[in-house]
């Protein structure tokens, strides 16, 4: 059991970023306390306030919406089995989505290749933050090439550009939650952004 | 014009404000396209958002964790167990040193010393097998690591399953 536990909780030297450096504000921190005593309505907020950035997380490294719904039930049906081990000072979300990431990973390592209807289906399920009628078809059709070569990268490129730019996270947030040093995240944040640009050129020569 | 510093070096350098990969950036067309495809496609990726989830999500939820016990319930029950065990020891520890805890570092000292004389007893039987009948042994080894290795691959396979995420 103890092993099986180390593979999804966040990593040690995720678990040492967090603590290492304090935030400002710990939001959801009367919920989690209620929670912890055992108030399942105070835990539902939680999950009501966290699902949209965990389920969205799981579905950028997934890629099937089937999958995705399962892995957020498991992460937070594990978050409530563990609140024990969740020290209250710092963002709940943050360490949900350190287990999210982790059972991903987890699920992602006994993939051994990837299904193209698997990237067509995420296509249908990802919306466009800004999509307006008067936007119309070819920004949709933007939007959609765009999820198209994003689809096409790695783990850790999808994984990085739908925390910075579809999250909005810091890239200290984005450290905590990967397990990183956050002075690495501006350069992956590049690779991938370069690697995505040079996918889309290669789909848009096609 | 000097030659083009690498890409990644030169963005993350003007991102930073660095007066010379900014200079190179207006001095060099080639560079500044592609900062500008860089730019734009920063743009476009912060035009996404995440998806609505299931809308069954959160009952789904609510419906296992009606299931589990209380998270302060699963910490006591833990400390109990730690408590419990701690004193398991100490009594025994008690008992084995009919009340006088201190014969424990004697005990201790003792114990090292009969372990010791059984690794040399083993030592020396497995030197005299090994002089005799050294093809056997190695075949022995190699079966017993093989057999283990198995194992643990057996081991290695069952967390995996545990590890998936159920339904």
């Amino acid at each position: 059991m103890t092993t099986l536990l180390s593979s999804w909780l966040p990593s040690p030297a995720a678990l040492g970023s967090i603590l290492a450096e304090p935030t400002e504000t710990v939001p959801y921190r009367a919920e989690v306390h209620a929670a912890r005593r055992g108030d399942r309505s105070a835990f539902e907020a939680l999950v009501r306030s966290v699902q949209r950035s965990v389920y969205g997380l799981c579905l950028r490294l997934l890629r099937t919406e089937a999958e995705a719904a399962e892995v957020a039930q498991e992460t937070f049906l594990r978050a409530y089995q563990h609140l024990g081990r969740y020290d209250e000072s710092k963002p709940f979300d943050l360490w949900v989505l350190a287990i999210a990431r982790n059972l991903c990973l987890d699920l992602l390592r006994r993939r051994s290749r990837v299904h193209t209807q698997d990237v067509d289906e995420m296509h249908e399920a990802l919306p466009s933050g800004e999509r307006s009628q008067e936007e119309g078809v070819i920004a949709a059709e933007e939007h959609r090439s765009l999820e198209v070569a994003m689809a096409t990268l790695g783990t850790d490129d999808r994984e990085v550009l739908a925390l910075y730019y579809v999250q909005k996270r810091t890239t200290k947030e984005i450290a905590q939650v990967m397990g990183v040093a956050p002075g690495t995240i501006m350069a992956r944040l590049f690779r991938a952004r370069e690697k995505l640009r040079r996918q889309m050129k290669t789909e848009d020569a096609q | 014009m000097n030659a083009c510093p690498e890409l990644e070096t030169l963005l993350l350098a003007a991102a930073e404000h660095d007066a010379d990969a900014l200079a190179h950036l207006r001095s060099c067309p080639d560079c500044a396209f592609l900062a500008e495809e860089h730019r734009q496609l920063e743009k476009d990726l912060t035009r996404l958002v995440d998806p609505l989830p299931p809308a069954d999500l959160v009952q789904s939820v609510m419906a296992r964790v009606a299931l589990e016990p209380a998270p302060a319930r699963v910490e006591l029950r833990t400390g109990l167990s730690i408590l419990a065990v701690t004193l398991m020891g100490a009594t025994l520890a008690f008992v084995a040193t009919h009340g006088n805890l201190g014969l424990l570092g004697t005990r201790a000292a003792s114990a090292v010393v009969v372990w010791r004389n059984l690794f040399f007893g083993l030592s020396e039987a497995l030197a005299a097998v090994w002089s005799t009948a050294a093809v056997p042994m190695v075949v022995t080894m190699a079966g017993l690591v093989v057999v283990s290795t198995l194992g643990v691959r057996r081991l290695a396979a069952h967390r995996v399953v545990e590890a998936q995420v159920r339904p």
